[in-house]
């Protein structure tokens, strides 16, 4: 039996990229199937009250019945995906899809469906890069005493600390006025996911693109549920999954993959210093943060590390 | 199923229920009956507490009980009483001009009520106001924290509509400061017809004005340290608040030396107790709501009622009055989470300024804020002077009333809200 | 004698006490951030949580000491014998609430041990923070229980 309506869950606005990716999934199955699963979206966290680490409990346990979620928010329930949070892990986008489209990316599928949760697809929500108020970061020595607002997982934590920043962990609302009011210097975000469309010139006058963390998106749905619907519906579920998360995908890469580059275009002309880090300057970061991988990596398991390593490799 | 769970909470707040737990119940079974999925309720109560904005209460409640148990309340009134005592309600204008001065600092109504109640509440009754007119007063004149800005209501509408939160502050300026006006009216009124607040005879202070002053000067300087660390960049409102906690803590120990040890406990117990209260009421309401909203019982009356008109005035008016019911109900941020989804399109059809209507919206939560029977500031200042809800029912009405007429002016001109935005070129 | 005073008084020692922590830690990011420029902010995460802890005593006190928020304009026109039987059943209500949200909170808690949740801060397990809700929660129902005993008697 059918429900009525299901419920899908997001944490950010049905306006950013990533909650248009979870209504376009909804439309594509309820076009596909005639209506007969019809999927409503919750946005900004609703469903968990705010709590964006909830979800992958709520999920589970069935309240959301399908997520578009950030493996971020999952990451303080499931340690392995924390292997997208490690700093400077993943050089470019060729070494993310290397990772999540291969071995890896299979492994992982395998872990949450032992959760309870069923991987369709993947998203993205854009690698994180800083902004902040003081002054442009070209060298570790740059972060020092910078208070930045990172979202709610201690290994952005831990890796703050190694680059010598004063890291705090605040919803976006609070932290719109700690910019304004200057008592937080800096934050990081996808720049097409989240920091143009929040405007963050309007706090911020410094960018650095540093491509520190890589924020991917998974469409999941809860076993239980995708077991209850039929073998044609399920196809149709899955197909649907790709299409949305890949046009999601697509649309955040827009103008942040050369030679087309004008998204740092857009963050320029309303008056942003945007500068732009090579390997060589991304290694000196990654150097700082040696003892982040010390602490990380076993908790996200040696094996994971090892595999996700060896197909990055694999695209040099 | 929807309407009958709303009738039980109303049965349940009228006979007499604690006020969460007559939120508590029909939100637990609205969840079970829906199939929201009970496993939710012990997660969400928890994350409707452990917010960060949140954490100022119990700092600005236990900073209010310092001030006002240190002696220095005292010294104010009578600072106060020598300034403006002569005139009836003198210390209710006050009141107001200190409320909407204090939300330049607070970004919450019951937080602003909190800070102000707990000094002025006391005050107020010394000088012959009602515990019930005090109550009111207070809870209305610090509703203007959620329009003044900062604000964190115009922070949370900003992120559901992709709205810029800088410009939203600046127009919450003057419509921050009409509010605070149109509450003068009533309070001067009622306080005359009551005579409240005049200097009783035979009692002539001899004081100089220079000497009360000089008394009450490290007192008066406790609202500018936190404002002007606020509005220097320098404090966050939590931070202002734990700075007021032991600014009034050195107050009381070393420049007046009229705390002891026992008496700061019990203001440490006194304090957690009130904070508690507060707290209990915006977990069960915020479950109730979030239970509401997320089943769609709200959706289905707000769908119905959009259907009404297509002149844009009376589509307005019917929007304003579906708040100002669901402000009588339930909380300001709640609301912005059921009904904006509803209203964004609307607000496109018509080409209003989502600037302009997020203070429209905010201003009449405002009121919604201190209008039972669910009003968030009232409990704390009920709490506060100690009294039962319902002896403000009398004095808060004149001040409702006063400041729907203020929202009808700032609804009508939106240039009054456009105007400081535009200026810093913020649009 | 220590052992009776703390029966009655035990969550508004744990209430002043947490408030008290709680102020202090707010204070020392204060004064660390603009005096040492040393990181501690992520400590918020403390503060955030026990205010849980604090509403959850606080709650309790507050039902031991009748100081809760309620509507009492309808009651107060009942007679005496209504009124009292009217009491009882909220009292009731009010215990099964949160007997029903302790166990809740319970659950919720073995639910965080088996995924190993950790805290988004300090990377604490997350259970120690819910850890609130099924204490605090007992302690409410007690409470609650207590004073609807107290009032009886007064009543007789
Ligand atoms: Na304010
Ligand atoms: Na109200």
């Amino acid at each position: 039996a059918y429900k009525k309506e299901y419920k899908m869950s997001v944490v950010v606005g049905p306006k950013l990229p990533w909650g248009a990716g979870a209504t376009k999934f909804t439309e594509l199955v309820r076009e596909k199937t005639g209506g007969r699963i019809n999927i409503k979206v919750y946005t900004s966290s609703s469903l968990m009250a705010g709590k964006q680490t909830n979800e992958f409990l709520i999920h589970r346990q069935g309240v959301a019945d399908f997520c578009f979620a950030s493996t971020i928010n999952w990451s303080t329930t499931i340690k392995p995906l924390n292997l997208f949070n490690l700093p400077f892990f993943f050089p470019d986008y060729k070494a993310l899809d290397a990772v999540t489209q291969g071995e890896t990316g299979k492994k992982i599928a395998l872990l949450l469906k032992k959760k309870g949760v069923t991987l369709l697809a993947w998203g993205e929500n854009g690698f994180r890069e800083i902004t902040n108020s003081k002054h442009a970061i070209t060298k570790p020595e740059d972060m020092k005493g910078l208070k930045i607002r990172v979202v709610g997982t201690p290994l952005f934590i831990d890796t703050m600390k190694a680059l010598g920043a004063n890291p705090v962990n605040m919803n976006w609302g609070d932290a719109q006025v700690a910019f304004q009011q200057g008592v937080v210097d800096g934050q990081e975000n996808p720049v097409v996911g989240v920091e143009i469309p929040v405007k963050i010139w309007q706090f911020h006058k410094y960018a650095t693109i540093w491509h520190y963390v890589i924020d991917p998106l998974m469409l999941t749905v809860n076993n239980k549920v995708m077991e209850s619907f039929s073998a044609e519906d399920q196809k149709i579920i899955q197909e649907a999954a790709l299409e949305a998360a890949g046009e999601q995908l697509t649309t955040v890469r827009k103008g942040l993959i050369a030679p087309d580059l004008s998204a740092l275009k857009i963050l320029e002309n309303n008056g942003m210093k945007v500068t732009v880090l090579d390997q060589a300057m991304r290694n000196s970061f990654k150097s700082k943060t040696l003892g982040v991988y010390q602490k990380w990596v076993p908790k996200i398991g040696e094996e994971l590390v090892k595999s996700a390593e060896q197909a990055i490799a694999a695209t040099r | 199923m929807g309407v009958l769970l709303f009738l039980l909470f109303f049965i349940l707040l009228l006979a007499g229920t604690p006020i969460a737990i007559a939120f508590g119940i029909p939100s637990f079974l609205l969840i079970w009956y829906g199939d929201l999925g009970v496993p939710v309720i012990a997660p969400n109560f928890f994350a409707g507490i452990a917010k960060f904005p949140l954490l100022a209460i119990p700092l600005f409640v236990l900073a209010g009980y310092i001030l006002e148990r240190c002696g220095i309340s005292g010294r104010i009134i009578h600072f106060a009483n020598l300034l403006v005592g002569r005139r009836r309600g003198g210390l209710a204008i006050v009141a107001i001009g200190v409320c909407v001065f204090f939300g330049g600092v607070s970004g919450s109504g019951p937080a602003d009520s909190a800070a102000i109640g707990a000094i002025l509440i006391p005050a107020m009754y010394a000088q012959g106001y009602s515990r019930g007119y005090s109550a009111a007063l207070i809870a209305a004149a610090g509703s203007t924290a959620i329009i003044v800005p900062p604000s964190i209501a115009l922070i949370i509408y900003g992120a559901i509509t992709s709205t810029s939160v800088p410009a939203l502050f600046a127009a919450g300026a003057v419509p921050g400061f009409l509010a605070g006006i149109s509450l003068l009216l009533p309070a001067i009124l009622i306080a005359r017809k009551e005579g409240y607040g005049s200097p009783r005879e035979g009692e002539q202070d001899k004081t100089s004005l220079l000497t009360a002053f000089r008394e009450a000067f490290w007192g008066l300087l406790a609202p500018i340290i936190i404002l002007g660390g606020l509005y220097g960049g320098i404090f966050t409102p939590t931070e202002a608040a734990v700075v007021a906690v032991f600014y009034s803590l050195l107050l009381g120990t070393v420049i007046y030396r009229s705390l002891t040890l026992k008496t700061i406990y019990t203001i440490l117990v006194d304090a957690s107790e009130t904070s508690a209260v507060v707290m209990l009421i915006v977990a069960f309401a915020g479950l109730f709501s979030w239970a509401g909203s997320t089943i769609g019982i709200l959706d289905s009356l707000a769908v119905n009622l959009m259907a009404v008109s297509d002149n844009q005035w009376i589509v307005l008016l019917v929007i304003n009055l579906l708040i100002f019911i669901g402000g009588m109900l339930i909380d300001a941020i709640s609301i912005f989470y059921i009904f904006l989804p509803i209203f964004m399109p609307i607000i496109q059809h018509f080409g209003w300024d989502p600037v302009w209507f997020g203070v429209v919206m905010t201003l009449n939560l405002a009121i919604g804020q201190f209008t039972p029977p669910v009003a968030v500031n009232l409990y704390v200042t009920t709490q506060l002077a100690d009294i039962r809800l319902e002896e403000t029912f009398r004095a808060v009405w004149p001040m409702v009333l006063a400041m729907a007429a203020a929202l009808v002016v700032v609804a009508l001109f939106p240039s009054l809200s456009l105007v400081i935005p535009d200026f810093f070129g913020l649009m | 004698m220590v052992f009776r005073w703390l029966a009655d008084h035990l969550e508004e020692l744990l209430g002043a006490t947490l408030l008290t922590l709680m102020a202090i830690l707010a204070l020392a990011n204060v004064v660390t951030r603009y005096i040492f420029h040393f990181p501690l902010a992520f400590t918020e995460e403390i503060e955030v949580n026990a205010l849980v802890w604090l509403t959850l005593f606080g709650t309790s006190m507050a039902f031991r000491r009748r100081h809760h928020l309620r509507m009492l304009f309808f009651q107060d026109r009942l007679p005496d014998k209504m009124k009292t039987v009217l009491n009882l059943g909220i009292s009731l209500l009010g215990a099964s609430l949160f007997i029903t949200l302790g166990y809740l909170g319970y659950l919720q808690i073995l639910e965080e041990k088996i995924l190993e949740i950790t805290s988004e801060s300090l990377d604490l397990p997350q259970w120690i923070y819910t850890l609130c809700i099924p204490i605090g929660c007992a302690l409410i129902v007690f409470r609650i229980l207590q004073a609807a005993v107290v009032e009886l008697k007064e009543k007789n």
